[in-house]
C-alpha cells in the first residue's frame, strides 16, 4: 500500500458571494500514489494549483472532491506526521534557531511520551547540527541568511521525525549557488532520515536533480499530466551530473512536457526526447 | 602617519605621535557629537539665561526670570522635601492610572482582536473616544466622581487606555499568516497559535502602544492637577503662579518636562529589551 494515496482529488475557488461563473478550478481529478520513503518532485507552471495540492497535504485545507490517504486514513487536518518548509521559511522571528526547532517538539510534549525540556534542547541542537548551522543555536532568525533561515525551517520541520516532508518551492527565493547547496544537503538529511518528500518546484532542474519520480503538472485545471521516473544513478559519484546526456534529456523531455500542453502523452520515452524534439520544431 | 587626506590638514601639522593623537581625535569625534546633538538644548537654556538679563526690561524679566534663579528655585523646592511631596503625588497617580489603563487595554484589546465580528461592531465607538480629548471629559469625571484622587486616576486611564486598546489590537491583527499557517502544521491548537505566535508578534506594537500611553498619561494628569488638586506638579506650578512664586513656578515646569523625558526614555528601554529580535540584525 501506498503511503500517500491521492484519489481524484479536486478543489474549486469561489470569490465569497460572487456568482458561480467566477469559480476557479484549482485542481480537477488529479491522482498521485507516493511510496513510503520516496522523493517526489512535483513541477508545473506557476497557478498550475501547486501550493493548493500542498495545502491539501498538509490538511490546511480540504479538498471539494476526492480524498488523500496517509497510510489509509484521510487527512482531517494539520498533523505532526507531516511537516511543511514553506518558501518564505516562516520562523518565528520571536524565537532563537534553537528555539524554533523546538517549536514541534513542544507540541508533541503535550501528548504522550514527550520529550523533557532538555531533551527537546539536545534533539533541536542535534537537527541544526544536521543542516550544518552548530554554533549559530542562539541566532533570531533576521540575524542569519537566507539560506541559513531555510536549513533552520528544514531542521524544524525535521525535528519531531516526521513521516512525511512537504516542501513548498523551498529554495525559490535563495541565490543558485546557496540553492545547490541546500538541494545536495536536502538529498544527504533524505538518504539518512528515510523520510517521505513531496517536493514541489517551478524549477524543472531541481525537480530532476532531487527527485525520483517527477511529476509534471498542467494548469487549468490543475491535474499531472506526466510521471516521469528518473534514473540518474549514484547523484555523489558524477561531478556535475547537471551538465550529463542524461539529465538533459529528462530536463528536456520534461521542458516540452510544459510548454506544449496540446502534445499527445505517453510515447515520451527518455529515448525518443530527440524524436520529440524534432516533432516539436516540425 | 596618519593621513592628510583623511584629516585635511596640512601635514606638517601631523604630530609626531600619531597614535595618541588618533585616540584624541577619536574622543574628540564622540565629544563632538554629543556637543552637537545636545547643541539645541544648551542654546535654548543658554538664551533662557541670557535673555532675560540683558534683553527684557526688569518689569518683564519678573515674568519670565533667567535661568539660574529658577535653579535656584529649584534648589530650595528639593532642599524643603516639597518637590519630592507634589513629584511622589503626580507620579503615584499617573503610574496608577497608567498600570490600570494597560492591565484594561491588553487583554480586551487581545479580545476584540480574536473576535473580528466585536472589533466591527465596536471599532467605531472606538474611533469616536480615540479622538475625543481626555481633558474634555475632565468636568464630566470630576461630576461623577468628584474632585479626589479618583477622578484624577480615572482621566488618566481614559487617556492612556486607548493608545494601548488600539496598538494592542493592530499588533494582534497584523501578525503574518504564514506564520499561523506554519503554526498549524507544528501542531498547535487555537490557544498555543494565540499564545506562542498572535501574542509575541504583536509585543513590538502593544509596547508602541504602552509608551505612547505613558508620556499621555504624564501630560493629562499635569493638566488635571492644574485644575483642581491640593498636590501634585500640575497643582504646584498653578499655586506657584498664583502666589507670584515665579521662579519657583518655572522650577515645576522644568521638573514636568525631566519627567516627562524620562518616562519616555525608560519606555523606549522597556520597548527595546521586549522586541530585541525586532531590531536584532547582523
Amino acid at each position: 500500500m501506498s503511503k500517500i494515496q491521492i484519489n481524484n482529488v479536486g478543489k474549486v475557488f469561489r470569490r465569497s458571494g460572487g456568482p458561480q461563473s467566477q469559480a476557479v478550478t484549482a485542481l480537477r481529478s488529479l491522482d498521485l500514489q507516493v511510496s513510503e520513503g520516496e522523493f517526489v518532485t512535483l513541477v508545473g507552471p506557476s497557478g498550475c494549483g501547486k501550493s493548493t495540492l500542498l495545502d491539501i497535504l498538509a490538511g490546511l485545507s480540504l479538498p471539494d472532491s476526492g480524498q488523500v490517504l496517509v497510510d489509509g486514513r484521510p487527512i482531517t487536518g494539520p498533523g505532526l506526521e507531516r511537516s511543511v518548509v514553506f518558501q518564505q521559511y516562516a520562523l518565528f522571528p520571536w524565537r532563537t534557531a534553537v528555539a524554533n526547532v523546538e517549536v514541534g517538539l513542544e507540541s508533541q510534549a503535550r501528548g504522550k511520551g514527550g520529550l523533557t525540556k532538555q531533551e527537546r534542547r539536545a534533539r533541536a541542537t542535534e537537527y541544526l547540527r544536521l543542516v550544518g548551522l552548530q554554533g549559530r543555536e542562539e541566532r533570531y532568525p533576521n540575524e542569519l541568511s537566507g539560506g541559513m533561515r531555510q536549513r533552520v525551517a528544514i531542521a524544524r520541520a525535521l525535528a519531531h521525525e516526521p513521516q512525511v516532508l512537504l516542501m513548498d518551492e523551498p529554495f525559490a527565493a535563495l541565490d543558485a549557488q546557496t540553492r545547490e547547496q541546500l538541494q545536495d544537503l536536502l538529498l544527504q538529511v533524505w538518504q539518512r532520515t528515510g523520510t517521505t518528500i513531496i517536493f514541489i518546484t517551478h524549477g524543472i532542474e531541481e525537480a530532476v536533480y532531487l527527485g525520483q519520480r517527477v511529476a509534471v503538472m498542467s494548469s487549468q485545471p490543475g491535474t499531472i499530466r506526466e510521471i516521469i521516473d528518473i534514473d540518474l544513478g549514484d547523484k555523489s559519484a558524477v561531478q556535475d551530473i547537471r551538465s550529463t546526456g542524461r539529465f538533459g534529456a529528462y530536463r528536456h523531455q520534461i521542458w516540452n512536457l510544459l510548454h506544449h500542453q496540446d502534445l499527445p502523452t505517453g510515447s515520451t520515452d527518455i529515448d525518443d526526447a530527440e524524436h520529440v524534439a524534432a516533432v516539436v520544431a516540425a | 602617519m596618519s593621513s592628510p587626506v583623511i584629516s585635511g590638514k596640512p601635514p606638517e601639522q601631523v604630530s609626531f605621535e600619531p597614535v595618541p593623537e588618533a585616540e584624541f581625535r577619536k574622543v574628540g569625534v564622540v565629544a563632538g557629537r554629543i556637543l552637537y546633538r545636545s547643541g539645541a538644548v544648551l542654546t535654548f537654556l543658554a538664551l533662557w539665561e541670557l535673555v532675560p538679563r540683558f534683553v527684557l526690561s526688569d518689569a518683564a524679566r519678573v515674568f519670565l526670570p533667567p535661568l539660574h534663579e529658577v535653579l535656584i528655585a529649584l534648589w530650595a523646592l528639593i532642599g524643603s522635601g516639597e518637590l519630592l511631596v507634589h513629584a511622589t503625588a503626580s507620579l503615584g497617580r499617573s503610574a496608577t492610572g497608567f498600570l490600570l489603563a494597560i492591565s484594561i487595554g491588553v487583554p480586551t484589546g487581545l479580545v476584540i482582536a480574536w473576535y473580528p465580528r466585536v472589533r466591527e461592531f465596536l471599532n467605531p465607538l472606538l474611533e469616536v473616544f480615540r479622538n475625543t480629548a481626555a481633558l474634555a471629559l475632565l468636568p464630566v469625571f470630576t461630576l461623577l466622581l468628584g474632585i479626589g484622587e479618583v477622578s484624577k486616576v480615572a482621566i488618566v486611564v481614559f487617556a492612556a487606555f486607548f493608545p494601548v486598546l488600539l496598538n494592542t489590537i493592530l499588533g494582534a491583527r497584523s501578525v503574518d499568516p504564514l506564520l499561523i499557517r506554519a503554526a498549524r502544521t507544528l501542531g498547535m491548537g487555537s490557544l498555543e497559535v494565540f499564545s506562542k505566535v498572535i501574542l509575541p508578534s504583536a509585543v513590538p506594537t502593544i509596547f508602541t502602544g504602552i509608551r505612547m500611553a505613558g508620556t499621555s498619561s504624564v501630560l493629562v494628569l499635569i493638566a488635571a492637577e492644574m485644575i483642581g488638586a491640593k498636590a501634585g506638579l500640575g497643582y504646584l506650578i498653578t499655586n506657584s503662579q498664583a502666589s507670584f512664586l515665579i521662579p519657583q513656578m518655572y522650577a515645576a515646569i522644568l521638573t514636568v518636562s525631566v519627567l516627562g523625558y524620562v518616562v519616555n526614555a525608560l519606555l523606549v528601554a522597556l520597548e527595546r529589551h521586549f522586541s530585541r529580535w525586532h531590531h536584532a540584525s547582523s
